[in-house]
């Protein structure tokens, strides 16, 4: 049985599978609708309440939600990234990309910093609920892992996964891991926040742009059809001009959404080598709104811009060696180039 | 166990009960028709399995077309692939289940005559398997003379390796900490044999030749010999050991006790001689799960002269105990 | 006390203790510098090159004896030789997960563990560690409680099957990471056995561990205890043809990484090596991702090194043995033979200024007195006399650059020479003998191994790739030697290079000659000298069956795609046009005595 994108309708990709029988998962024996719904109940109730929390006590930072909610926000991009026309998932590969979405940000409670590889450090109960087989379990934490962070100091996560079958079923590991990646960086809205904590100033200071940063993005809008996304901010004149910190230097919120949405930019474009041909994006359309204040009906003006691939690559700076770094250390820390290549063939010549 | 010799033209009459399952394997040697021919009509086997090398020359698909005719109706076509092990075990493993095996108590009769090494062994597995409380009898009808017409010291049944491969069942057990410890059975292959030895490079090495009196025929010794000779001398460093080429608990014996000379070692086996000394070494392995079985494919079969059939029979009953799985050693 | 036994045996260097290694081993590091340097590196060459000999020597307790040092930590690098046995990772039943279950993440496991129980043994075997000290040793058992049980433990194994030793007894805690090891890879081949007979997919619940999630990160760790080398680990992984396409890929896998600041991947292929991609099917690359070395190739186009390495090594066994050192002495010249060639030479030099080719006199004596004189027995008149391959010098050019194609004949006429003598010592091997031994070796490696190679047909236009190559070696041997009997101004050719592009079918069955040796392939500046072009050499082992001169320069000759076909279909019509001076072109003209020119060696021992 398999998911078409195209008939989801509105439909989260979750409730598409907590209405699959057993049989639609081919010659599995397996439960995995049963198993699903075991593995949210237990995250949902003993994990994520519990994630900021970790985060909170082992590194000192107030994190935006990472709890149920917004794991629900990141299962309803995934599933409006996957409503596109041609996108199809079968009963087991709704599985292991839900299992990863539950998953994905739990290592927090260790602490926020490489939290994507800590899934490993978890243990207890959290095993029995993946079920018995080493390579499936281990397909679903890598799939979580590779949301972000580096291996081995690459930060190509995604294009070293291998796709190996598991008990008989091919799952597309890339493209599952792409789109859990890219919802995940769209699940940064307003609804991640805690509105109460940020009107009465209770989000401590290295936290505070983050928590401002969300609250602006008001809505994320994935429209399949035009293979663009349009985000929509909305920031206030106060807002405009309150000042944060981030790693020692200042900057208002305004500087922040221009440096998030170009990251985004940038995830698009890395998580659509995986996604293409059945899931395509091509630009983000952002619009900020400003208002003069909270209660303000009207905007002051709108600023609108759009990320795309564009135009001819521009030369980097250091040219050929900033593309490729161990060029720059040829022989002995000295670059390749013409007159480095004479000495080198003279030196082997004797 | 117990094994008795008989004439080809008895044989029918020799065998005291009705078979459910009969299985040979079409060749290129004329002696894959002897058993089959003996057995064809007289009533004492039930449904027929003639295995054969799908990817083998003209004669094997020309002798398993007359045997599929001879055996009649109830003869069923098996093919094996020697260059697929999987598809052999697959395609086995489904004409047993056709033939009723999987209901356990069939009793079977086995021409084990021209089946290679590694297909003899992997139905060994398959049947191990299956055998309930029924009777496995093996026949195995022995050449008169291999490799016909040239003198003992020119004689050749194959040249060259393709691949040396693990055989499908019997992977032993990897150590890697631990050294190797190679036992070959040799039979006329000196060539093959010592590119066993090139390709493992053991730290261990364990020449194993027939016991005189044991082989089928004198003559056949006498050939044995040489062929261990010549590879003895290429060989710095070796021990010897002899073995029986008919009687399968004695052969498993030997392997044991050669193995257990050198307990910190892995353990790989190469049976190259008789069919009936590889049936021995099977059940070595059913014992100790450690010793993994090697097969070495050929490259080139003297096709036109590999042998030509004698007029007897070997038939050796397979105990319970056989089939027994044991401790590792 | 010598060692008795012969002293040219081929031994497995896996088996030699370290004091033999570096008695024997020559050191050819300047040759294939790469090796003990760090970075990723393949080593190609044919079974017999030295390669596992070299491995042997980078291994620490050799390391330790031969640099005079006494604690590992003043080592380089640590390097763990893994030797990879036809049967011990290839098993037939992993052939059963190919596109069913976990394929690649069960066999980078099985790899995974089944290296770091070699790390383990290596150091218990080769690294002397006894001697360690107890802060040392503590370390050690700290390393195992700490990073080596967490390591573990996110790999999945939660409960080890042996628990921890209680004393820090460094030579019981190796124990334990061996026994632990093994007992991992036991369980993945006892996983593979339920799977022999299957054909679905059996759900595995042991412990997986890869390169980046556990095996670097242990390597890394082990190399920060205090005793190791500051250096990286090298993992030195010999004969990787026997590796299946799986583990193949997850090993490039691994070379991709580029990791080799920590873990250095030295990896020996006999030149079968399935392929080069990785499990994400991306290719890696010399030179960014690894260097790459073909024994082979090195030593046909630098005959001069080799000649001192065999001499070098042929010189460390006399002198191990007791017996006479000089390699030149101990495998004479057939003396009556090499008087002749002498006199062709003096005469040659007499009338260079009359009709001399070459440059300077001795230029045509080199060129052209053996070949006359091997000429001279093949005319119609020959006598019974025969050309003899004998003398040291000879016998080095016949190995053809791999080191086991000298030895191993070697070990044969010393047990001839054993055999006909009279018991006492050997003081030389009679240059009959050598040349008995020599033709043997050549006839066995074209008639017999080349039997053993062929496919089942018979019929040339369709018959297997072996067949095919069997008639362009007898096609160009035949022809080397026609031109050898000629009066061409270059006599002595032993190669041919391509002026056009040679065709996929040609290509194939040159591959295929070089796969087993039959064939060198290099590469040579095109007819135009506007680039390169792909060069076959054949093999020096072939030359006493096809009467060639084997010894010095040997040059070679511009052939097209076409020509090799036809030698491929009818060699002996390629052979009757080569004696009518067609199909082969000569190079562009060059002194080629600029090129490498033949090593000095000695005229042999006299013989009575």
């Amino acid at each position: 049985m398999k998911l078409k994108g195209k008939e989801l309708k509105g439909k989260t990709i979750d409730e598409w599978l907590k209405k699959r029988q057993p049989k639609d998962f081919g010659d599995l024996k397996t439960n995995y609708v049963t198993r699903y719904q075991s593995l949210e109940a237990f995250l949902k109730k003993d994990v994520h309440p519990l994630v900021s929390l970790g985060a909170a006590v082992k590194d000192g930072i107030f994190l935006n939600d990472h709890g149920p909610a917004h794991v629900a926000t990141v299962i309803k991009r995934a599933s409006e990234l996957v409503s596109s026309d041609d996108c199809t998932l079968t009963s087991y590969e709704a599985y292991i990309l839900l299992a990863a979405i539950q998953l994905h940000d739990i290592g927090n409670i260790l602490g926020r910093s490489g939290h994507e590889s800590r899934l490993r450090d978890l243990e207890g109960q959290l095993e029995g609920l993946l079920g018995d087989d080493s390579a499936e379990k281990r397909l679903i934490r890598t799939i979580a892992q590779v949301h972000g962070g580096s291996n081995n100091g690459d930060k190509d996560t995604i294009g070293h996964l291998v796709e190996d079958p598991v008990l008989n079923q091919i799952v597309r590991a890339k493209f599952l891991a792409g789109i859990l990646r890219f919802a995940d960086e769209l699940a940064d809205d307003s609804q991640r926040i805690s509105a109460f904590a940020i009107q009465n100033d209770a989000i401590p200071e290295p936290s505070r742009l983050f928590h401002k940063y969300s609250a602006s993005l008001q809505s994320v809008y994935i429209d399949s059809k035009g293979r663009a996304i349009d985000l929509h901010y909305e920031i206030t004149g106060a807002g405009a001009q309150e000042e944060f910190s981030k790693q020692g230097s200042k900057l208002y919120l305004l500087d922040e959404i221009l440096h998030r949405t170009l990251k985004m930019h940038y995830e698009r474009t890395y998580c659509m080598r995986f996604l293409r041909p059945t899931i395509q994006i091509d630009c983000l359309n952002v619009k900020i709104k400003v208002f003069k204040a909270n209660n303000s009906t009207g905007t002051l003006f709108s600023i609108g811009y759009r990320l795309e691939d564009k135009g001819y690559p521009t030369m980097p700076e250091k040219g050929i060696y900033d593309v490729c770094p161990e060029l720059s250390t040829w022989r002995n820390g000295k670059p390749l180039n013409g007159t480095m290549l004479i000495e080198e063939i003279k030196e082997r010549d004797g | 166990m117990p094994h008795t010799k008989t004439k080809l033209s008895e044989l029918s009459d020799t065998l005291r009960q009705r078979f459910d399952i009969f299985i040979c394997s079409a060749s290129y040697e004329e002696r894959c028709k002897s058993i089959p021919n003996a057995v064809a009509d007289g009533g004492k086997v039930g449904k027929r399995l003639v295995c054969f090398n799908q990817r083998s020359s003209a004669v094997v698909t020309s002798n398993a077309r007359q045997l599929l005719e001879r055996l009649g109706s109830s003869a069923q076509r098996v093919p094996l692939d020697k260059g697929n092990p999987l598809a052999t075990a697959d395609n086995l493993q489904r004409a047993l289940s056709q033939a009723g095996a999987d209901d356990g108590d069939q009793s079977y009769l086995v021409d084990i005559t021209t089946f290679t090494h590694e297909s003899l062994l992997i139905l060994l597995r398959l049947l191990q398997a299956r055998v309930g409380r029924g009777l496995v009898l093996l026949s195995y009808s022995p050449a008169d003379e291999y490799s016909i017409g040239l003198p003992d010291e020119e004689k050749w049944l194959s040249k060259g390796i393709t691949d040396i491969r693990s055989v499908l069942g019997y992977p032993g057990t990897t150590r890697p900490s631990r050294k190797s410890h190679l036992i070959v059975l040799m039979g006329f292959e000196t060539d093959r044999a010592e590119r066993l030895l090139d390709e493992y490079q053991p730290h261990v090495v364990s020449l194993g030749f027939g016991k005189e009196g044991t082989a089928t025929a004198a003559k056949h010794h006498r050939v044995n010999q040489l062929a261990f000779g010549q590879l003895a001398n290429k060989v710095s460093k070796y021990n010897e050991f002899e073995f029986s080429c008919v009687d399968v608990a004695a052969v498993e014996s030997v392997i044991t006790a050669q193995a257990s000379k050198f307990p910190e070692c892995n353990v790989v086996i190469a049976p190259m001689n008789t069919k009936l000394s590889t049936v021995g070494v099977a059940g070595a392995a059913f014992r100790n799960e450690d010793f993994q079985l090697c097969y070495a494919s050929a490259a080139q079969y003297n096709v036109e002269g590999y042998s030509r059939p004698g007029d007897t029979c070997v038939l050796t009953a397979l105990s319970a105990e056989y089939w027994k799985e044991g401790a590792n050693i | 006390m010598s060692p008795k036994g012969n002293p040219f045996s081929v031994h497995t260097p896996e088996d030699i203790t370290a004091s033999e290694v570096v008695d024997l081993f020559v050191d050819v590091f300047s040759d294939f510098y790469n090796v003990p340097n760090q970075g990723n590196t393949f080593l190609h060459g044919p079974r017999g090159s030295g390669k596992s000999m070299m491995f042997r020597y980078l291994e620490p307790d050799c390391q330790l004896l031969a640099s005079k040092q006494e604690t590992l930590r003043n080592l380089p690098f640590y390097a763990v030789y893994i030797p990879i046995k036809n049967t011990d990772l290839k098993l037939t039943e992993l052939e059963r997960l190919e596109n069913k279950h976990a394929n690649v993440v069960l066999n980078e496991h099985f790899l995974a563990v089944f290296i770091a129980a070699r790390v383990f043994a290596s150091l218990r075997d080769r690294a002397n560690v006894e001697n360690l000290s107890t802060e040392h040793a503590q370390s050690f058992a700290l390393f195992l409680a700490g990073p080596l049980g967490k390591l573990l433990n996110k790999a999945g194994l939660t409960k080890p099957p042996r628990s921890l030793p209680k004393d820090r007894k460094i030579s019981t805690n190796l124990q334990w990471c061996i026994d632990v090891f093994d007992d991992l890879c036991s369980s993945v081949v006892n996983y593979l056995r339920r799977l022999s007979f299957r054909r679905t997919a059996l759900t595995y619940t042991g412990p997986l561990c890869g390169y980046l999630d556990f095996l670097l990160p242990m390597l890394k760790e082990l190399r920060a205890l205090p005793f190791m080398p500051r250096g990286p680990i090298y993992l030195l992984l010999d004969d990787a043809d026997n590796l299946n396409e799986t583990q193949t890929r997850i090993l490039n896998s691994w070379v991709f990484c580029r990791t080799s600041a920590d873990v250095s991947l030295k990896i020996s292929t006999q030149l079968n090596y399935k392929t080069f991609r990785t499990a994400t099917d991306q290719r890696i690359d010399s030179p960014h991702d690894y260097t790459e070395i073909d024994i082979s190739t090195v030593y046909a186009s630098s005959r001069s090194h080799y000649y001192g390495r065999v001499e070098e090594i042929v010189r460390r066994r006399l002198k191990r043995h007791q017996l006479p050192e000089n390699p030149t002495e101990f495998f004479p010249v057939y003396a009556k033979q090499e008087r002749a060639i002498r006199e062709i030479e003096a005469s040659y030099i007499a009338k260079w200024r009359e009709t001399g080719r070459g440059n300077r006199p001795r230029d045509d004596a080199y060129r052209y007195a053996r070949p006359d004189f091997i000429t001279s027995l093949s005319g119609p008149k020959k006598g019974s006399s025969k050309y003899r391959y004998a003398g040291f010098e000879q016998l080095v050019y016949l190995s053809s650059g791999v080191i086991r194609y000298f030895l191993e004949p070697a070990s044969r006429m010393y047990a001839d020479a054993q055999a006909t003598g009279d018991g006492g010592p050997i003081t030389h091997i009679d240059s009959s003998i050598q040349d008995t031994v020599i033709r043997d070796e050549a006839e066995r490696f074209m008639v017999a191994e080349f039997q053993k190679l062929s496919d089942e047909e018979a019929e040339p236009r369709h018959a297997g790739r072996f067949l095919q190559l069997r008639n362009l070696l007898h096609a160009l041997g035949g022809a080397f030697h026609e031109i050898l009997i000629s009066d061409k101004s270059e006599r002595r050719v032993f190669s041919i290079a391509f002026s056009d592009v040679p065709d996929r079918d040609v290509l194939h069955v040159l591959k295929l000659g070089v796969q087993y040796g039959y064939l060198h392939e290099a590469s040579i500046g095109n007819k135009e000298g506007t680039g390169r072009t792909r060069m076959f050499v054949l093999s020096r082992r072939l030359a006493p069956f096809f009467m060639l001169d084997p010894t010095g320069f040997a040059g070679y000759k511009f052939v097209t795609n076409s020509a090799i076909k036809e030698a491929i279909l009818r060699p002996k019509a390629f052979i009757n046009s080569i004696s009518n001076g067609e199909l082969l072109e000569d190079p562009p003209q060059m002194s080629l005595f600029e090129q490498d020119a033949p090593p000095k060696s000695d005229n042999g021992a006299e013989e009575a």
